[in-house]
């Protein structure tokens, strides 16, 4: 009985300590908060403070460039970019605590919304942050297809896994592919990224390919960063 | 200076007996302990730390999870009717969760033209109960202490607690051995770079017919800059935090109210560096006849981020 007591426990200990999606943590800020102004967006130097201060405090569980970690998700992706700076920073001085983030309060309020800065202008950057808006609103013509996204696979083998690696994990200067930045990517941005490339990094454009097929390689690319 | 370095050779010694020889430490196990506590200033995770710079006053915040904090503080004070001493403690404080901050002390303390002895072991645990910030943010704390009454690290200040306590010889006072409950209701609030804390304390000693003893704590403190520099620096204004504190007892079930106490004032500043480490230093003075006329308090503590991961790591033979 004692037994089955303490593995209830660590069970419950265990699902509190999951990371939760941002998605749904984001529901849980007031109305209120989710509406206030970052009184820092017009600071010039906020940026830079601000990315000193997230190395110093946050950078250990979501990653130097906040590309997540396995404690803590990434916060550059378009899921930040969305958030409203007012509910960034609630969840800075709330935290998550259920699920391990504690609340940063103890940094005063003009420190957290330098960081909800730097996240802001960290997110918008990237390849993600050019694609049109008229992109990024586009379904996958070929998402219902059974095998769109074998046929994804077979042509991300053949045209992308030289630079990302055969399992889409990155190699060398070529990203991983299996982040949350992609997850929450919609269909639309990744096509457009395919197929203009990303000059800055060296990612040649894939307009040679048919549409259809970068429409596969986003099928195969959403398969596999399936939420 | 050379008294109190010598004080803390002896207590290295001492720390292989605790409670009183009832349980010893080999000295292979000393040994090791030793080294442990040197060679984690080497560890390669380090963490900004944020600390308040409170020693008596606990505010609202909880150790980041996964993090160990490692903290050494001294206590030089003055005794009227006896010798002066300098007390220690080392502390180990883990951020167990989000919610849960557990921290073990070791005792220790100098009596000048008496001795240098262990004084015991403390085991404390901080709960946070709600899960975001509040008007008022309540934390709840429970410790064990396994002390001796020539303890003298004044960690917290409680019942009748009189600076003539303190004042018979070490040899004596090791004698009596406490095993005390202490429960804190914390009560803190962050307003505009303000931190204003509260800690009411209520302490049972296990013995059976020992009263209940109360005591309380009061901070205020403030950041010296509310924005952070755009430079990587260790003297901007921002890593600095000042501010006082107040503590004392008050009474206990048979005697309750301010008879008979003792109650202490003292400013306090601490000044958190990017690298991780965080020094403290605190003048306290005594208010009234029974308090030890002055205080001095300094302590140094670093912090060392994924510690947890670290043992989890090691213990599924990963690094």
């Amino acid at each position: 009985m004692r037994r089955c007591a303490g593995i209830l426990v660590l069970a419950w200990i265990s699902l509190l300590a999951q990371n939760k999606p941002f998605q749904q943590i984001l529901k849980s800020v007031p109305e209120k908060a989710r509406l206030k102004r970052n009184p820092m967006a017009d600071d010039p130097e906020a940026t830079v403070a601000g990315q000193k201060l997230f190395e110093q405090h946050c950078a250990e569980c979501h990653g130097k460039a906040a590309e997540g970690r396995r404690k803590a998700p990434a916060l550059a992706g378009p899921e930040m970019q969305q958030a409203t700076p007012g509910e960034i920073f609630w969840i800075i001085s709330n935290g998550v605590v259920r699920h391990g983030m504690p609340p940063w309060a103890r940094l005063p309020e003009p420190e957290r919304w330098q960081i909800v800065t730097f996240l802001r202008s960290n997110s918008a950057q990237g390849p993600l942050a050019g694609v049109p808006e008229e992109f990024r609103l586009k379904h996958n013509p070929v998402a219902d297809k059974p095998d769109a996204s074998a046929d994804g696979r077979r042509l991300f083998a053949q045209y992308c896994a030289q630079c990302h690696g055969a399992g889409a994990k990155g190699k060398g200067r070529a990203p991983n592919l299996v982040t949350t930045q992609i997850q929450y990517a919609t269909p639309g941005e990744l096509f457009w990224v395919i197929t203009n490339g990303v000059t800055i990094s060296g990612m040649p454009s894939w307009s040679q390919l048919s549409e259809t097929q970068r429409w596969q390689i986003v099928a195969f690319l959403r398969s596999i960063n399936a939420r | 200076m050379l008294q109190v370095i010598l004080s803390q050779i002896d207590f290295l010694s001492e720390l292989r007996y605790l409670f009183h020889g009832s349980i010893c430490l080999s000295r292979r196990a000393g040994g090791i302990l030793s080294i442990a506590v040197l060679s984690l200033g080497l560890l390669p995770g380090r963490s900004a730390a944020q600390e308040s710079p409170y020693i008596v006053t606990y505010d609202h915040h909880l150790e980041e999870p996964g993090n160990l904090d490692i903290e050494y503080f001294s206590t030089f004070g003055t005794q009227a009717d006896g010798n002066d001493f300098h007390s220690y403690w080392v502390e180990f404080e883990y951020g167990a969760f989000a919610w849960w901050t557990t921290e073990v002390y070791l005792d220790g303390q100098t009596t000048f033209h008496d001795s240098t002895i262990f004084t015991g072991f403390r085991w404390e645990n901080r709960f946070r109960p709600l899960r975001t910030e509040h008007f008022i943010n309540p934390v709840l704390y429970v410790e064990y202490e396994n002390i001796t009454d020539a303890d003298k690290t004044l960690k917290e200040v409680e019942g009748h607690d009189v600076a003539s306590d303190f004042a018979p010889p070490n040899s004596i006072l090791r004698q009596t051995h406490n095993h005390e409950l202490e429960f804190k209701l914390i009560l803190s609030k962050d307003f505009r770079g303000f931190n204003i804390a509260l800690n009411p304390l209520f302490v049972k000693n296990l013995a059976p017919s020992s009263p209940w003893e109360f005591g309380y704590a009061l901070g205020v403190s403030r950041f010296l800059a509310l924005k952070a520099s755009p430079r990587h620096c260790n003297f901007c204004l921002e890593n600095f935090i000042v501010g006082a504190e107040m503590y004392g007892g008050l009474g206990d079930t048979q005697n309750p109210g301010l008879h008979e106490t003792s109650h202490y004032l003292a400013p306090v500043a601490a000044w958190n560096l990017p690298s991780g480490w965080t020094v403290r230093i605190s003048p306290g003075f005594g208010l009234n006849d029974n308090s030890h006329r002055f205080l001095l308090r300094w302590g140094v503590s670093y912090e060392i981020s994924g510690f947890g991961e670290l043992l989890h790591g090691l213990f599924r033979g990963r690094s």
